[in-house]
């Protein structure tokens, strides 16, 4: 039974709100649903007959009188008066029938009330049917000495059927397709595998050696695995068949989604610096002067594979990854100290099996995801926008003369002609241009179907000294943007070696390759830097002007001036001045230039396990992880950006001849390099000991860890590519500025290298923990850890801060009391608590003030030292505590099971930019400035639903419910006035991620927005909003999360459908932002959102739209606050949203026919991916592509919806 | 008993073990490369070298020079607008007024209050780097308490709010209160006092000198009205220039000549050196002159634009068309090109400042040849001669003296310290002019706005209020 996912609990901490009210009664629904499925599906007809010589009438005549089955013999050719000597006593009626067909050659079928019987024929169709032919399974497991092993599990490899054996050691399947795999595991004892067979005899297992793991359920925290009934902490497992299947990413948390509640995978582009959370947001961080949030404190899990931290968690191989358990709770986390206060997600990968066979695995896939829908996004079509420019235009122009449009950025087509045209020839000149529409030619130019590939082939054997696993992989990752490429190539090898009980050893060596290549995009470069001379990005594309076209009719690319800086009169200038060719071309620049990147990365992970003695042992992990990445963007002299480099750094001298000071010939070489470096050493002493009803283990153990990043860039300018060869620039010169150029700018180049060594961060730990259990009934754990570093500019007594956990459970299901409730087959109560913390990056934050290098030509000495971050002297550490109540159940014969739990985790002393005086200097500092609470539910449930002869039908749902609030924040002085509100995301008594919006109240008869405040009165004043006038409408985060997997298995085909949702949370709508003359000059190259055209024209026009005028000149749009609209109430929408993350159709070809291909096992299957089912808005929007600013929500681009996924797996 | 032994020889070997890894003290002690703590001397000098000072540009606004033109009143921010109108109010509830000084202020605290127990230097460097610092928190203070406070009277100094004086680095520290206008100006005199001694000749503009803490000495006394300490202090400051960095005045005639080497003048002006290559300057305070948005709406009134001669090389600097554009502004009003100027110590600065206190002082044959010397550098020399009877009137040439320092200083703000000192000077306060008008494209006046003499000290606004509870509001 695939029951991994126990875990949580009830809370009664909590008093109970009208909403956990109406989860219970969901509970409740789900739970009597399930029942009444289980009671359709029981039946089990017992038969007691003993008979020598019995005729068949005889024999079936007392199965009737017996079950209440009439017997049908079909055809004549059945000797009803055959005799045989039959001796049942409290048989299964299946076995009955198969014993009685078996002796007799016949088979039989049973349906609703008849069981039929037909001669075994002996055709070729029957023996094609014989292949499929599935045979009944005894037999009892016993342990070496001969004595019979109640409650182990036996498993039909690659399905779900399980049975555990009886008190006598005894099993019995029905149903199992011949030469399928059977495998038998008990706690203590090495788990084997057979090939079934009707009676499979005395299975004997043999005791682990030195315990190397416990199976069965287990909880693994990266730093010792224990069994599930003796951990108090909540934890949750992921089912690992859908994580195997998913097909859309390779990065394996993605694939968590829905699968472990609690767990909220955010995959909004907003939301990149929480993509995902356990148990909601603890810490806040810090936001630096761009409004990205800076590193200083991290909100994502610590992630932990085979024992060590890893951050590249992208590098893992999902197809290598045997198991994953997320910790939650203080108890399940606290180990991991200071890093663990937002949850551990800790991956183990496969391991050889000792079973002395080679298992030989294929898995891949092939996901086509399509190119987005351009559509998707709301910008103005040509005609539209035709009308709106003509309408605005006169308005634009009064308010800019064309000397100010034309000297101060590009110029679009429509406005050239509008200012530089009489009405008439303008009007017929634009006509002909709303004619045209650009979005297919951008699809087919710029974009492409977007295709991943995986292929895996992994090997693994092992007998009792030595095993293997061992796998090497490809993954193909085709973009969506033409001339891309992203390859990477894996070699993973575990190996365990055991030298007798004493000392066991295992080494991983996991090593990847990923190279990518990429055009000249014509967006961002692959660095991460914008264009200076190109203000389009890829992701502006869909809203460019939308007559623009790129290529002619016969696919010539055309030149498009506009989309760089400058006008046509002003490029042609310089053009004159300095005969340097301005002209710009996309589709023509993409070829001027490539960049590609390899990056080689490996992980090394060694461990060792010596017994020291009689309950004593030694355990040792140590970890390498490196990187190390180059890259070469090279850009032709004919590249656009390598042109307009060389106009800047021109000047025309006094003779009137263009001196150039960068290179003319050659193009530009940027070279990334990139390595970090990771090390973890890890000892300690286990102390595992059990007599009579005690179960004791101790931990003590001592951690090192560093971690080590450089990275380097270097700029060569005059670089030709054949020969890799450069031309020498004067960069002292240049760094100053080069005075009075052509144009006209103070044009400073660069510094030709950047980089260094980052940071260094180095930890020592010590850590302890207990786990003590009493008759499996009553489990006691603790734990404790201390960490210091090197955090730079510490005062070291706010170092010395101990995290630690207590937690306790009560086996309820074990107590002699429970021994006679049938029904329930376990039920355990949890309850934990603990504190733990989170530190700033060295660096970033610190009780000095921290001092770093800064170059600059007008320093005195042209560099100096100046304010990192000003020192902090009450700065301490974050603290969140944890108390944690939950409840494990299985009902039914572990038909039924799950977990309930409940949460409260508070966090003080929250690291941010707390607000100081401005007077000292500065407006804020890395501080503590506040408090937070999470509160929530998280609910796990696993049901089989039916399980018959060819059916099973499976469920799994999770639910995790998140309350959020900030307690305290440490303002200096009050928000007062409403655009402070609106701005704010954490307010005191607000969840985090809140989203205030201003009181909308329709246009005035100017068009102008307004606003009603807390009196009642409505005003467009701009600025008369104050705090209490600001309504709260929700948080951006998701409250409500989870998932429902139904899996359905019918004979070899299996489906199956993985639903998420996020519920409860509210997002800003896109709307139109252009109000004004735009002084960016975007906003005339771009076609404004289609509401444009709704926006308020004439007097009267207010009773029919809420959206403002536009208003060209800047200082009246000054005087009114567009704001009240884009940030109002009305343009907030549900974000709410249930899709299907993957159905999934597997066929696995029959045993039989596998074997004759000297195979196992293939199994094909065929996956949809991101459909959406429900959504609350009826805007389109999809909130997963859903981008949300302080002011406006964006839209982006959708990728990956409705992808079609083909894949197989084979096993030999 | 035997078996319990091994347990404990066992245990104790293992933990030994495991402390081999990663005991060492010097494990942990460790600096992240990139970053550093100040502790040697060098590294507060490296502080020093990166430490500029900025003054605010609303004195730009009020200045008593400054116009603006209806057309392009619209593009200017809301904050620049209520500025130049003399607001009671500029700062919405939620702002703060702009007061860049005080993070460089910061570094100068650190530098006072640290610089003499840093190691490595002698304590010749650690006294001058002190001295250095001092003089730059002497010149936050003096920006500080002219934005806030009302002008420097002695009648009522030690009575008046000035601002708070804040000699700590500690960015915790909150309850500012505000001391009395006199208590200011004492503190600014006693770092510039006791800064002198320790201090070298000028080797950078952006490095505090003898020089410029003289000149600041100067420019202090005349802002508080004490002539004759300014008169000889300025005397000093010019028995320093020389040094390192050879100060001298640029003669227009020759850099602005057709192929001189500032030519060619473009869109933001003649192609001047860059601040650090300024040969004019002794210390750098750099106020931005540039707005885009407000590039073409706050010019020069028609009587300041009309009163250079038109030969003067200092037009060049001004502009009488539209930033991008070819709209010639009515009346004679010009827009300031550039980025930046300096409002710290400068050349041109102090023979204006010597030759109007000698003026005042009745050395009037002194005081024409300053004026003249600097005149001399700016326009031709026959257009460069102070007209006879003007050389001869003491109150006439105080007043030239005045007006040509709005010509060589127009729109940079320095005129709003000359308002402030002149209000409150019983001889000259009529040369002070309390209104702003708006023209349009036609050169008549749409708007006229009078200056309230309280309006001299700016409100810090209700941010400032709350983060401040013991801070008192002006009126």
């Amino acid at each position: 039974m695939k029951y991994y996912a126990f875990n949580r609990g009830v809370c009664r901490y909590f008093s109970i709100t009208p909403k956990i009210l109406l989860i219970m009664k969901l509970i409740v629904v789900m739970l009597t649903a399930c029942m009444m499925q289980v009671s359709a599906a029981t039946f089990a007809q017992k038969i007691t007959y003993t008979q020598k010589n019995s005729t068949l009438e005889q024999l079936f005549t007392a199965i009737t009188k017996q079950t209440g089955y009439y017997v049908i013999f079909a055809g004549d050719k059945i000797d009803k008066n055959a005799v045989l000597n039959v001796s049942f006593k409290n048989t299964d009626l299946k076995e009955v029938l198969y014993t009685i067909c078996t002796k007799s050659q016949l088979t039989y079928t049973i349906d609703e009330n008849n069981i039929s019987l037909k001669p075994k024929n002996e055709s070729f169709l029957d023996k094609i049917v014989d292949i499929f032919r599935s045979i009944n399974v005894r037999g009892r497991v016993v342990d070496k000495s001969g004595l019979s092993i109640a409650g182990a599990s036996i498993k039909v490899k690659g399905t779900t059927k399980t049975t555990t054996t009886n008190e006598t050691g005894d099993f019995y399947l029905a149903d199992i397709e011949e030469n399928s795999t059977l495998v038998i595991s008990y706690i203590g004892f090495v788990t084997r595998e057979l090939t079934a067979k009707a009676d499979v005899g005395n299975i004997r297992l043999e005791e682990a050696i030195g315990e190397l793991e416990e199976v069965g359920i287990t909880v693994n925290n990266g730093y010792q695995t224990i069994s599930k009934e003796r951990s108090a902490g909540s934890f949750s497992k992921p089912d690992m068949t859908v994580i195997a299947q998913r097909s859309t990413s390779m990065n394996i948390l993605q694939r968590l989604d829905g699968l472990v509640p609690g767990l909220v995978v955010n995959n909004s582009p907003g939301a990149t610096e929480n993509p995902f959370l356990i148990r909601g947001l603890s810490t806040i961080g810090t936001y630096d002067q761009f409004g990205r949030r800076a590193v200083q404190t991290n909100r994502n899990p610590l992630y932990v594979v085979d024992g060590v931290a890893q951050e590249n968690i992208a590098a893992i191989n999902p197809q290598d990854i045997a198991d994953i358990t997320v910790l939650k709770d203080a108890t399940a986390a606290s180990i991991w100290g200071t890093r663990a206060a937002n949850g551990v997600i800790v991956i183990t990968t496969k391991k050889g099996t000792g079973t002395g066979k080679l298992t030989v695995n294929y898995d891949g896939f092939a996901n086509f995801s399509g190119r987005p829908d351009l559509n998707y996004i709301p910008r103005m079509k040509s005609p539209a926008f035709i009308t709106a420019m003509k309408e605005i235009f006169p308005d634009l122009k009064a308010a800019n003369s064309w000397g100010k449009i034309s000297q101060l950025g590009s110029v679009p087509p429509h406005l050239d002609i509008l200012y530089n045209n009489p009405t008439t020839i303008a009007n017929q000149k634009l006509d002909s241009l709303s004619a045209i529409d650009n979005t297919d030619q951008i699809s087919k130019l710029f974009y492409r179907n977007s295709l991943l590939t995986n292929h895996t082939i992994s090997v693994s054997s092992g007998g009792k000294l030595y095993s293997f696993y061992g796998s090497g992989s490809y993954t193909g990752n085709r973009s969506n943007t033409p001339g891309n490429a992203d390859n990477t190539y894996k070699m993973n090898l575990r190996q365990d070696l055991n030298f007798g009980d004493r000392l066991q050893i295992f080494v991983i060596t996991d090593l990847s390759n990923q190279r990518s290549s990429a055009l000249n995009n014509f967006s961002s470069n692959p660095f991460g830097d914008e264009s200076y001379y190109r203000f389009i990005t890829r992701s502006t594309y869909p809203s460019i002007v939308p007559y623009q076209k790129f290529a002619d009719d016969n696919g010539n690319p055309i030149p498009v001036n506009f989309l760089t800086w400058m006008s046509d009169p002003v490029r042609r200038n310089y053009e004159n001045l300095t005969g340097i060719d301005l002209s710009y071309s996309p589709l023509e620049d993409v070829n001027q230039g490539y960049y590609d990147n390899e990056s080689i990365s490996a992980r090394i992970v060694g461990g060792l396990r010596l017994k020291l003695f009689k309950g004593l042992r030694f355990e040792g992990t140590y970890g390498y992880t490196s990187l190390s990445s180059n890259g070469r963007l090279f850009l032709d002299q004919n590249s656009y950006e390598v042109r307009r480099e060389l106009l800047d750094m021109t000047r025309i001298n006094s003779d009137g001849v263009a001196e150039h000071f960068v290179p003319e010939t050659g193009g530009r070489l940027t070279e990334n390099n990139q390595s970090n470096r990771d090390w973890t050493v890890r000892n300690q002493l286990v102390f595992d000991h059990s007599w009579e009803n005690h179960e004791l283990t101790v931990l003590f153990g001592q951690e090192a860890m560093e971690r080590k990043s450089r990275i380097s860039r270097t700029v060569l300018r005059g670089w030709n590519d054949q020969l890799q060869t450069y031309l020498p620039v004067d960069y002292k010169y240049l760094s100053a500025g080069l005075q009075n150029n052509v144009t006209g700018v103070n044009n400073i180049l660069a510094p030709n290298f950047v980089g260094g060594d980052l940071p260094l961060s180095r930890t020592t730990s010590y850590y302890s923990n207990l786990s003590y259990t009493f008759a499996r009934k009553y489990a006691l754990n603790a734990s404790w850890r201390i960490d210091e570093s090197n955090l730079f500019g510490r005062d070291k007594s706010a170092q010395n801060r101990p995290v630690w956990s207590v937690g306790g459970k009560w086996t309820l299901s074990n107590e002699n009391f429970m021994k006679d409730v049938k029904a329930i087959d376990m039920l355990a109560l949890r309850m934990t608590y603990g504190v733990s913390g989170n530190a700033p990056q060295p660096g970033t934050a610190a009780s000095y003030d921290i001092l770093k290098s800064d170059v600059l030509g007008s320093y005195v000495t042209g560099q100096g030292l100046i304010l990192s971050s000003p020192g902090n002297a009450k700065l301490t550490w974050e603290s969140t505590q944890t108390l944690n109540l939950g409840i494990d159940f299985s009902l039914l014969g572990t038909r039924f099971g799950g977990s309930i739990d409940g949460y409260i985790k508070k966090t003080d002393d929250l690291l941010g930019n707390l607000a100081v005086s401005a007077f000292t200097g500065f407006q804020n500092v890395v501080g503590n400035f506040g408090s937070m609470e999470n509160k929530g539910i998280e609910l796990n449930l696993q049901s089989i639903n039916l399980q018959s002869k060819n059916f099973t039908w499976t469920s799994g749902f999770t639910l995790g419910y998140n309350k959020n609030k900030v307690t305290k924040l440490n303002l200096l002085g009050t928000i007062t006035t409403g655009s402070q509100m609106v701005a704010q995301q954490y307010v005191p008594g607000y969840p985090a991620f809140a989203v205030f919006a201003y009181n909308y109240a329709g246009l005035n008869n100017q068009g102008d927005p307004q606003i009603r405040k807390a009196d009642g009165t409505i005003t467009s004043d701009a600025n008369s909003s104050l705090a209490e006038d600001i309504k709260f409408m929700g948080t951006y985060q998701p409250i409500w999360s989870g998932g429902l997997s139904n899996t359905f298995q019918h004979g070899p085909f299996e489906l199956s459908v993985n639903m998420i949702y996020n519920l409860g949370n509210v997002l800003r709508r896109d709307v139109n932002d252009f109000w004004t003359s735009s002084s960016s000059y975007i906003g005339y190259a771009t076609s404004p959102h289609e509401e444009f055209s709704n926006r308020w024209k004439v007097p009267g026009d207010e009773s029919n739209t809420n959206i403002p005028r536009f208003l060209a000149a800047t200082g009246l749009d000054g005087q009114r606050n567009t704001g009240y609209y884009t940030s109002g109430d009305l343009n907030v929408f549900s974000a709410s949203f249930v899709k299907i993350r993957d159905l999934t159709l597997a066929y696995s070809l029959p045993p039989r026919l596998i074997s004759k291909m000297k195979a196992e096992r293939l199994t094909i299957r065929c996956q949809l991916s991101n459909v959406m089912l429900w959504k609350a808005n009826d805007y389109g929007i999809d909130p997963e592509f859903h981008y949300m600013s302080q002011s406006a929500g964006v839209r982006s681009l959708r990728t990956g919806q409705n992808a079609v996924t083909i894949g197989a797996h084979l096993t030999f | 008993m035997n078996r319990l032994y091994k347990y404990f020889i066992f245990s104790l070997v293992s933990i030994t073990l495991l402390c081999a890894s990663s005991c060492k003290k010097d494990f942990l002690e460790v600096d992240p490369k990139g970053y550093l703590i100040a502790k040697a001397t060098a590294d507060y000098e490296g502080l020093l070298n990166a430490t500029q000072i900025q003054a605010s540009t609303t004195s730009i606004y009020l200045s008593d020079e400054t116009a603006a033109q209806s057309d392009y009143f619209g593009a200017a921010s809301v904050t620049t607008q209520r500025t130049f109108q003399f607001s009671d109010r500029i700062y919405n509830a939620d702002q703060l007024p702009s007061m860049d000084y005080l993070q460089s202020n910061y570094i100068y605290n650190k530098v006072i209050n640290e610089v003499m127990a840093s190691t490595g230097g002698t304590e010749k460097q650690k006294l001058q780097l002190k001295a250095e610092a001092q003089v730059g928190r002497a010149i936050c203070h003096l920006l500080f308490v002219n934005d806030f406070a009302l002008p420097y009277k002695e009648s009522s100094a030690a009575s008046d709010l000035g601002v708070p004086i804040i000699t700590t680095a500690e960015i915790n520290k909150t309850g500012f209160k505000r001391a009395t206008i006199k208590e200011v100006y004492d503190f600014i005199l006693k770092d510039l006092n006791e800064a002198l001694p320790n201090l070298a000749s000028i080797s950078h503009p952006f490095k505090a000198s003898a020089a410029a803490a003289e000149g600041l000495l100067a420019r202090t006394y005349l802002l508080m009205g004490k002539h004759s300490e300014a008169l000889s202090h300025v005397e000093a400051a010019f028995k320093l220039l020389s040094g390192s960095f050879p100060v001298k005045l640029y003669d227009y005639n020759q850099t602005l000549a057709p192929n001189g080497e500032w030519q060619p003048v473009g869109f933001f002006g003649p192609s001047t050196p860059s601040m650090s290559e300024d040969k004019e300057v002794i210390f750098m305070v750099n106020r931005g002159v540039f707005d885009f948005s407000s590039a073409n709406t706050f010019v020069t009134t028609p009587e300041t634009g009309m009163s250079y001669d038109p030969s003067d090389f200092r037009l060049l600097f001004y502009s009488d068309t539209e930033l991008f554009g070819s709209q010639i502004f009515p009346a004679g009003m010009k827009s300031i090109t550039g980025f930046g100027r300096n409002v710290g110590v400068g050349l041109a600065d102090l023979y204006l400042m010597r030759a109007e206190l000698r003026a005042r002082a009745n050395n009037l044959s002194g005081a024409v040849q300053d004026l003249e010397t600097l005149r001399k550098n700016r326009m031709p020399v026959n257009v460069a001669s102070v007209p006879v009877a003007t050389a001869g009137n003491r109150q006439s040439l105080v007043k030239f003296i005045l007006d040509e320092r709005i010509r060589e200083f127009a729109l940079s703000g320095m005129r709003w310290w000359d308002m402030r000192r002149l209000s409150v000077d019983t001889e000259f306060s009529n040369t002070v002019k309390y209104t702003h008008k708006i023209y349009n494209a036609n050169g008549a006046v749409v708007q006229t706005f009078a200056l309230d003499p309280k309006r001299f000290a700016l409100k810090f606004g209700e941010k400032l209020l709350a983060e401040n509870p013991e801070l008192i509001e002006n009126p």
